[in-house]
């Protein structure tokens, strides 16, 4: 082995932060449905104490034998309104509590498939559901949901837009407190993954086997100091050269993640799932994507060329990770969540990035409005318009977006808001209102034309 | 190890050779060997600041006594002044970990100091673990060693991983443990589940 892939392997836990930054436990509760709510609940907390309950304590293990960080340990479930259909509003709010109880005895952080997919339409459960989003989020504390409003198939469910943009508002004023925390664990998607390992969004979604367990990898950090030394140590560098050094600083990070997947799935008896090649970052200085970009010569997050160096980061990422990987899934890309990376954060506050600017870069990474703050006075009807606009990004280019939007009650332009731990804190940014009538209509913004693939 | 279908009566011999490196030694050893009706089965080379060290397994006629291969391996090219070694092979290993211990990488990081080497390796040494390579290298008095150790036991692993922070504290150095299946992961190419595999296996 040569010395120096040791000390650059070494190099990415000891001053990279390079760690397994979630496991998440897929699994399936199809056949928790019944006409009993309680006896449902019981089943459901009884199939995830028998799947997951060592979930914690074998990653733990895991990580005394290879040294290898796993941050956050999480359970994502088939889309509740899916399984428990039929018990009304009230009904899937205690299927939270009961979810969220199961969630806190076996340790896990979050749990996530308190959800509909209500892309080209709702049934009488996802209405429900979506009712029932601000009691449920607001009165548990690991419990996250999603509700998928679009697809390149479908087109985009305006109607759904607008109810959980007023479902979003309501959650928001539950949370106050905590700076409308609630809506942080709330992501309304277009064209969801079904294997999705990290959080808000997490489901096990259709297609998906009976469990699985699927791994997201972190590094924006090793990334940013791949860059940094290529920089220091070639004097002539091209763009070429810099998506190369991505590439494969990319391959060495998910086959970490790969490594703990294959390894923690073999003890838990499950199958390894996929591992999700996205730069997550988190509010730790030398932990930001928005770093990345600043090393990529972008001074100012949200100037000119912040697109293209996002998309040529987002693109060499998935490159090297597909070929680590035996299977490659969820989001995979690089997030850019507002509050959630410091480097973003001040971007925003500084005015350097606006939410058009930022918008214009999530049609070129894996998610999309994320972790923005936006004034707790915006109505449903201009946060509905924000969520079009990104689900059309996605609907139109095949590919995934979505909003983690928090209206924070009583706040502005321009003031702060702190939700603490990895969720960070972020500026609340303007939002240009002006187009509410166009959502107003309703419907269902057909499928683009080339859903017509066959 | 087992005899060529060609020899009769023959054994394996573990042979060393050092000598300051110039072209043509390992030419001179194994021409030896096979002058002696030898054949080499395993081999091992490096150079250090221009002198050349080999280790060599040879399958020889059992006749020959150890002495008799050292001298005509040294009188080979006298002026190579080639220095041997040579002993009968033991297939007994006298190190035999259990299945279940992996094998890591030690890396150590920091001022270079004498009596530092013998310090890192008494105490590998009394946790039963084996070193099976190492590397070092100093630069302007700074040092960086790659241990490739072996533990006795998982037990031994477990206790050198909860005694390295205090160890590194103890000899003022960065000390850090990496599983081997970590760097085959990040280096080299292959599914994953094969490379464990391959590990566990060997272990």
């Amino acid at each position: 082995m040569r010395t120096e892939d040791i000390l650059a392997t070494l190099r990415m836990f000891r001053d990279e932060n390079c760690d397994v930054r979630t496991v998440t436990l897929g699994i399936s509760l199809l056949d928790c449905a019944g006409p009993n709510l309680d006896a449902s609940c019981r089943k459901a907390q009884e199939k995830i104490r028998s799947l997951a309950s060592r979930l914690v304590s074998e990653g733990r293990r895991l990580f005394h034998h290879y040294g290898i960080p796993i941050v956050n340990f999480r359970l994502a479930v088939t889309p509740v309104a899916w399984w428990a259909a039929g018990h009304g509003a009230p009904g899937l709010v205690r299927v939270a509590k009961a979810l969220d109880q199961i969630a806190k005895e076996i340790g896990i952080d979050f749990i996530g498939g308190f959800s509909a997919l209500v892309e080209k339409g709702e049934t009488c459960a996802d209405r429900e559901l979506i009712a029932a989003l601000p009691e449920a989020l607001s009165q548990t504390e690991r419990v996250c949901g999603s509700v998928n409003v679009a697809s390149s198939r479908a087109g985009i469910n305006v109607d759904a837009i607008l109810a959980v943009s007023f479902a979003l508002k309501d959650l928001a004023a539950r949370t106050a407190d905590r700076d409308g925390f609630g809506c942080a664990k709330l992501v309304v998607f277009a064209n969801v993954p079904d294997d999705n390992p990290f959080m808000a969004g997490a489901l096990h979604g259709a297609g998906e086997p009976e469990c699985a367990l699927n791994v997201g990898v972190s590094g924006p950090g090793v990334v940013k100091r791949a860059i940094e030394r290529l920089r220091a140590a070639e004097k002539r560098l091209s763009l070429g050269d810099i998506a190369e050094e991505i590439k494969c600083t990319a391959y060495r990070v998910t086959r970490i993640g790969e490594l703990i997947g294959t390894q923690l799935a073999e003890r838990l008896g499950v199958p390894f799932g996929i591992v999700d090649l996205s730069l997550a970052p988190t509010p730790a200085l030398g932990d930001s994507v928005g770093e990345i970009l600043q090393m990529l010569g972008i001074e100012q997050i949200g100037a000119a060329g912040s697109t293209a160096a996002l998309a040529l980061l987002t693109d060499a990422v998935k490159k090297g990770g597909a070929f680590a990987s035996s299977s490659v899934g969820g989001l995979s890309g690089a997030f850019i969540p507002v509050s959630e990376d410091a480097v973003l954060a001040e971007a925003a506050a500084c005015g350097s990035l606006s939410l058009e600017k930022l918008e214009a870069m999530t049609s070129v990474c894996s998610v999309g409005l994320d972790m923005v703050a936006i004034p707790g006075d915006t109505s449903a009807e201009t946060i509905a318009s924000l969520i079009a606009d990104e689900c059309a990004i996605g609907v139109i280019n095949h590919k995934t977006t979505a909003c983690r939007l928090i209206p924070v009650p009583g706040k502005r332009p321009g003031d702060r808001a702190v939700f603490g731990g990895l969720f960070g804190e972020a500026p609340v940014l303007a939002v240009r209102s002006g187009g509410e009538r166009f959502v107003r209509f309703g419907g269902r913004i057909p499928a683009p034309i080339h859903a017509l693939r066959n | 190890m087992n005899a060529s279908p060609a020899l009769n009566h023959t054994q394996d011999f573990i042979i060393a050779v050092m000598a300051q490196d110039r072209p043509g030694i390992v030419a001179a050893v194994t021409q030896a060997v096979f002058e002696l009706g030898g054949n080499v089965t395993e081999l091992s080379q490096t150079v250090m600041r221009g002198y050349f060290t080999l280790i060599l397994c040879a399958c020889l006629p059992a006749k020959l006594s150890p002495i008799e291969i050292q001298a005509r391996i040294e009188t080979a090219e006298p002026e190579m002044a080639l220095s041997v070694c040579v002993s009968p092979y033991n297939p007994h290993p006298l190190f035999v970990p259990e299945e279940a211990a992996g094998v890591y990488f030690l890396t150590v990081q920091g001022q270079d100091r004498p009596g530092l080497i013998a310090q890192i390796t008494s105490h590998l040494a009394s946790r039963a673990i084996n070193i099976e390579d190492l590397y070092t290298k100093t630069e302007e008095e700074k040092i960086t060693m790659i241990f490739q150790i072996h533990p006795q036991s998982p037990r031994s692993a477990e206790c050198l991983t909860l005694d390295l922070e205090a160890l590194a504290c103890e000899l003022g150095i960065d000390l850090h443990l990496l599983h081997q299946d970590i760097l085959r992961a990040t280096s080299e190419v292959g599914a994953i589940r094969r490379l464990v595999r391959r590990t566990q296996g060997r272990n």
